[in-house]
């Protein structure tokens, strides 16, 4: 039983919660509107866009890559998709009641071309070895570039109401609502915990990312599996994208632009290991969660808010402290 | 027949150099600049771009190789950068005296790398993750010096300020004085990592830390020295851009950080570490500021700079991948 507690309370998670908790606690008695229940469907529904991708970049680094051109890309396949709904009227469905289809089939559409960006990283990154940090960032300066040659920097709008009105609506909480979008990423992540915990192809995505040779001396083809981790990270990406769009009510080339290091923090917290091989969905939750309570607790202060990275710099660096020192005692032991 | 493959072999090594791969497309760029736009070879534009591209992350892309070539990155320098300037100006703002704004830009810089080299030597981060937490703190810190906003030392700053910043209006050859800054420390660098014990360390550390600590190398604290070196050369480079530039904004050296680590990799330092050299990275300095210069004389979508910036990473990233596997014979 002692044994147990020791151990759980060695686990990152336990330590992230902790944090968590006491964020919440102290900021709730420095200002009393930061402990509502408005407060929290806020934070919630900001940070479910930025979670959603967090999950599937959570195989790619899992698997032993990385990725920063994830914000690039969202806001690509914003501009794309939602382009792509103006210029066809939604596949000539706009103001029918079959609006919704031609709104699935316009995202279907930019989930493939996510699907060929994640190809191009992945042939970039596994087949030609080059490094995945500067690869990516190859991709991002492209697809950033890309983007503005469709819109010549302009804003997509006006976009079909039914994709603003499904990315607006959410469960009534007291005064607030829970947003459509965190229900999305929590099935995001219950769909991630499956695959990863229950099934080959999530095991095989830990092998890969903990002794690459070892895992393909066992028979496990990782190649396939970078790939396809790219692929899905990319083709998810761009519904995120077009869904940000969707909320914002207008397909803004400044989507996402600066999210691939916020993502990479909510990853970081959440203990997903960027030397592959660790990590799990609690703890991605948890994690993401306390990044985005810490920003918002920045604005309900009242100082300063630039000093939001400041404090998100000074929690990573604590946390992956924390963590070599954790993880270089269990080696000892 | 093994005579004349040892021969082609050769060929293909000595075109496969750092050097001359990187020559190369620094040639052609300049002479489609050339053909494309005769104002390129004005000796105003060439002298605008030495003074003011190669001297600001030039500068800074010679202790990104240093790092680099120990098997290191830092993609914190440029918000290095950003926060030291703001701090500059503040200082010299608040009528504080030149040496004491000088010293806390220095002060800074060597912390923030000091930091980065705690990190990853003392606590096993990977690089990547490490600078990426510095770099959140000192994006952050810039902002907040002065919420945000630029800063000029066109007014308001002692005299001894004021002097400092007219020693940058006197341009010897019609280049300022960073460009040759650049020229001496890229010689000087070079000196160092070809012609020292700590340089043919750097390398060995880079190559395969294993085995250098096996030969004797005391590798954390050679990996340490490069990121102290490109802290110093990051308080430099600081110093003399804002001296240039008279002011400081809270975002000016936010994208040079991926800006130096292209220059070096298009320049034949691998960014797996262990190869490359000054003169190669000299070449890919001047490589991405043709590059950028010519975009913007043809007046090409700004935008589209993006496009051309990434395809060029990734042709450098082809070329580093067959470099390594033709000329070290290595299976990467």
């Amino acid at each position: 039983m002692t044994q147990n507690m020791k151990k759980l309370l060695r686990r990152h998670e336990t330590l992230i919660f902790f944090l968590l908790v006491f964020i919440w606690c102290s900021l709730s008695i420095i200002n009393r509107n930061y402990g509502t229940v408005n407060n929290l469907c806020a934070i919630l529904k900001t940070m479910s866009f930025y979670g959603i991708i967090a999950v599937f970049l959570s195989f790619v680094i899992i698997g032993g890559d990385s990725d920063i051109s994830t914000g690039a890309s969202a806001g690509f396949s914003a501009v794309f998709g939602t382009a792509l709904m103006l210029e066809t009227n939604c596949m000539g469905m706009l103001g029918t009641p079959n609006e919704w289809i031609g709104i699935v089939l316009c995202i279907l559409i930019s989930m493939a071309g996510g699907l060929l960006i994640g190809a191009g990283n992945a042939l970039m990154v596994v087949k030609m070895k080059m490094p995945p940090f500067i690869a990516t960032c190859a991709m991002q300066y492209i697809l950033n570039g890309l983007k503005m040659v469709i819109t010549h920097g302009a804003y997509v709008y006006p976009l079909p109401n039914s994709l603003i009105g499904f990315v607006r609506q959410g469960v009534p909480l007291g005064t607030a609502k829970v947003s459509v979008i965190f229900f999305l990423f929590l099935l995001a992540l219950a769909a991630a915990y499956i695959v990863l915990t229950f099934t080959t192809a999530g095991r095989s995505v830990y092998a890969t990312g903990s002794n690459r040779i070892m895992a393909s001396l066992s028979g496990i083809n990782t190649d396939l599996v970078r790939f396809r981790n790219y692929m899905v990270l990319h083709a998810v990406v761009a519904v995120v994208g077009i869904l940000n769009a969707g909320y914002i009510k207008q397909g803004a080339p400044s989507i996402a632009q600066e999210w691939h290091l916020t993502i990479m923090a909510a990853c970081a917290i959440g203990g997903i290991k960027f030397s592959g091989g660790a990590g799990n969905m609690i703890g991605l939750l948890i994690g993401t969660f306390t990044l985005f309570s810490i920003n918002s607790a920045i604005a309900y202060i009242g100082i300063n808010t630039f000093l939001q990275d400041v404090f998100v710099g000074v929690v990573l660096v604590v946390v992956v402290v924390s963590d070599s020192i954790r993880s270089n005692r269990k080696v000892k032991a | 027949m093994t005579e004349q493959k040892a021969r082609s072999d050769a060929l293909v090594k000595f075109f496969l150099t750092p050097e001359v791969t990187s020559i190369i497309p620094v040639v052609v760029v300049a002479v489609a600049a050339t053909v494309l736009n005769p104002i390129f070879l004005r000796s105003s534009n060439l002298l605008t771009l030495a003074s003011s591209l190669i001297a600001s992350w030039g500068l800074l892309a010679i202790g990104q190789s240093f790092i680099i070539i120990s098997g290191g990155l830092d993609i914190s320098i440029g918000t290095t950068l950003s926060f030291a300037g703001m701090l500059f100006c503040f200082l010299a703002r608040s009528y504080q005296p030149l040496f004491l704004c000088i010293l806390a830009v220095v002060a800074v810089c060597l912390t923030m790398s000091m930091l980065n080299a705690m990190l990853i030597l003392k606590f096993n981060v990977t690089p990547f993750v490490a600078t990426m937490s510095v770099s959140y703190v000192s994006k952050g810190l810039a902002n907040v010096v002065n919420y945000g906003a630029d800063m000029s030392l066109a007014y308001g700053v002692r005299d001894s300020v004021l002097r400092f910043c007219d020693v940058f209006s006197v341009k010897p050859l019609g280049v300022s004085i960073g460009a040759f800054t650049f020229i001496f420390l890229i010689l000087f660098s070079q000196f160092i990592l070809q012609k020292t014990a700590f340089g043919r360390k750097i390398y060995a550390v880079g190559d395969n830390p294993r085995v250098a600590r096996i030969a004797g190398i005391r590798v954390a604290r050679v990996r340490a020295a490069c990121f102290l070196i490109s802290g110093l050369l990051t308080a430099l480079t600081t110093i003399l851009w804002v001296g240039y530039y008279s002011g400081c904004t809270p975002t000016q050296g936010n994208p040079w950080s991926l800006i130096t680590i292209a220059a070096a990799s298009m320049g034949g330092i691998s960014l797996k570490g262990g190869t490359g050299s000054m003169f190669g990275l000299l070449c890919g300095v001047i490589l991405m500021a043709l590059v950028y210069n010519l975009i913007t004389l043809l007046n090409v979508d700004a935008n589209i700079q993006n496009i051309f910036i990434g395809v060029f990473l990734v042709l450098s990233l082809v070329l580093d991948t067959i470099r390594r596997e033709k000329t070290l014979g290595k299976n990467i």
